[in-house]
């Protein structure tokens, strides 16, 4: 690393001496949400959403493209107002504890929201006066690690090293909540994986809760212990991934004779049906062992569980 | 907050120091020229009130970016997302830029100032034929006129309070504008009615009366009109979605 280490500074002055900032929140969820309304450009972008992010999870946050995830993380955060609902972030309610909750949490956006013209000390000095609280060994410890040249322009960086920059700062400031939006969006695969695998390492494993949307689902799939998937405003499901995978699966069944799709869908768990010739693809939603048993009962020729990965999870709901 | 918007701030001060005292040297050396009496100053230079419009560009300048240029860039974000409130963020954005006015204000004046006392002698009654011509800074003759430094002072004083007040109001636009572009559009067609409307008025001239005994009062009322655009634009930064 060139350049010298960033000096260890004095607490910011807007240091807040009611917030009990040494005291880590000890309640069960980090973030709340209970009928999240918003609005954007003149419509509904979040209607109704509830959920509850348990303290300590990695939460991916998956939706298609305009399905409200950056409204509703703009929403958490303060940037625009709830029409309807309420938000508590870390026991906080937003409306009226705002700041005390964006003292204790971090965000990084998809949108490299750093200052091109400053150099990346120059940015991570700016970073440390806006800082409710600021660790120097943790930025110094991943300017290094990330080989970040201090004297060098934000604008000249690669855009993985902007990236890598936007994390160290978001986690010098020890935050309980960590928010990301689409962190690795225009990353390659390489740094997508390096990534992904420093905030499992550094932020996961200090027991801090990570809340974050993406559309790639492989990287929700590899580090997220909690999964809601969105969808126009609405959210679709909400779950641990393990009970997800293990709750959803697809039967592939082939017949000899023509069978009617409602025939199949009225089986219970059977809730969608996609149809390919006389081949069938049933989503089955609990007992797979007996849904496959009522499928061969009506003359299946092949039966066969296919376990279901969170793409398929996700389209599949998604389509329905 | 302070440090980021310093950082922001001074490469814009240099240049507008810069170029507001070349303009002021070329209208000065021009009148000089070109003029061959003080009482007939050529139409260009009556219409380019240097100091009226050039207080005013450069006020248009510190604040048309205050909030249009961190939305652009995505930057908004990063400070809306740290533990700092709205209030804070606009009002240290708007109070530095006043600030950095004032003080390119003041030292360009004085490289001026300087400028203008070599090598004329001009009485009072000469001054103020070319009112408004002349750079912010009257020559020191007119300060040491024991008549004429009130006269100059509240010039001075309308001049900056002019300049502040419409950084306000660069600063409340440049909270609704979409883009850096059109925040500089709005301001600009801000300033050219002003402008027709200042020099639509019969004999007007083209710059605040100063020679009538209401000077306290313009520099009272408009630094009222200062404090309200702050206000304003305090309003409505807290409540905008962003």
């Amino acid at each position: 690393m060139s350049g010298t280490q960033i000096q260890s500074g004095a607490m910011p002055p807007n240091l807040n001496p009611e917030t009990s900032f040494n005291q880590p929140y000890q309640g069960d969820y980090a973030i709340e949400l209970d009928g999240l309304v918003c609005n954007y450009q003149r419509k509904v972008a979040v209607d109704g959403l509830s959920l509850k992010v348990p303290l300590g999870s990695v939460y991916g946050f998956i939706g298609p493209n305009g399905a409200g995830k950056t409204t509703a993380i703009k929403t958490i955060l303060g940037m625009r107002k709830a029409q309807g609902g309420t938000i508590r972030v870390l026991g906080y309610d937003i409306t009226t504890q705002g700041l005390e909750s964006r003292q204790r949490l971090s965000y990084m956006s998809e949108v490299n929201n750093l200052y091109g013209y400053m150099q990346v000390r120059e940015m991570v000095e700016t970073a440390r006066r806006l800082s409710f609280r600021w660790n120097a060994q943790i930025i110094n410890r991943y300017l290094e690690l990330f080989h970040l040249p201090l004297r060098e322009k934000i604008n000249k960086l690669s855009k993985g090293m902007k990236g890598q920059l936007a994390l160290a700062i978001a986690l010098a400031s020890e935050p309980e909540l960590l928010i990301l939006d689409e962190p690795t969006s225009g990353l390659d695969p390489l740094k997508r994986h390096e990534f992904l695998n420093q905030i499992v390492r550094e932020v996961s494993a200090a027991g801090r809760t990570i809340f974050f949307s993406s559309h790639n689902l492989d990287e929700v799939e590899q580090i997220a212990d909690w999964v809601a998937i969105i969808n126009e405003g609405k959210l679709v499901l909400a779950d641990q991934l393990d009970n997800l995978k293990l709750r959803e699966k697809s039967l592939k069944v082939g017949f000899d004779r023509p069978i009617e799709s409602q025939e199949l869908m009225n089986i219970p768990g059977v809730w969608q049906v996609l149809q390919d010739g006389r081949r069938y693809r049933l989503m089955v939603r609990g007992d797979v062992e007996q849904v496959a048993a009522r499928v061969q009962e009506l003359g299946a020729r092949s039966v066969e569980v296919v376990d279901m990965n969170l793409e398929s999870i996700f389209v599949a709901h998604l389509q329905n | 907050m302070v440090y980021k918007e310093w950082r922001q701030l001074r490469l814009k001060m240099l240049m507008l120091a810069g170029i507001y005292t070349l303009i002021g040297v070329l209208v000065y050396v021009t009148q000089i020229t070109i003029v061959h009496s003080y009482n007939t100053p050529p139409m260009l230079l009556r219409w380019f009130n240097y100091s009226f419009f050039a207080t005013i560009g450069a006020a248009v300048f510190f604040g048309v970016d205050i909030i249009a240029e961190e939305k652009n860039s995505g930057t908004l974000g990063f400070l809306l997302a740290r533990p700092i409130s709205r209030s804070r963020i606009y009002l240290t954005k708007i109070l530095l830029n006043l600030c950095g006015l004032a003080v390119i204000f003041l030292v360009s004046s004085v490289i001026l100032f300087f400028i203008n006392t070599i090598p004329k002698a001009i009485t009072l009654e000469e001054y103020q034929q070319i009112d408004g011509i002349y750079t912010i800074m009257p020559p020191v003759q007119i300060y040491l006129n024991p008549v004429g430094f009130g006269y100059a002072l509240d010039k001075t004083a309308v001049t900056l309070i002019l300049g502040l007040c419409f950084v306000c109001i660069s600063g409340l636009i440049s909270i609704f504008a979409r883009t850096l572009l059109e925040s500089l559009s709005l301001n600009v067609v801000i300033v050219a009615v002003l402008f027709l409307s200042l020099n639509a008025r019969p004999a007007a001239p083209y710059y605040l009366e100063i020679e009538n005994q209401n000077e306290l009062f313009i520099i009272v009322s408009m630094a009222l009109l200062t404090v309200w655009f702050l206000w304003a634009g305090l309003f409505f930064f807290q409540r905008k979605e962003f």
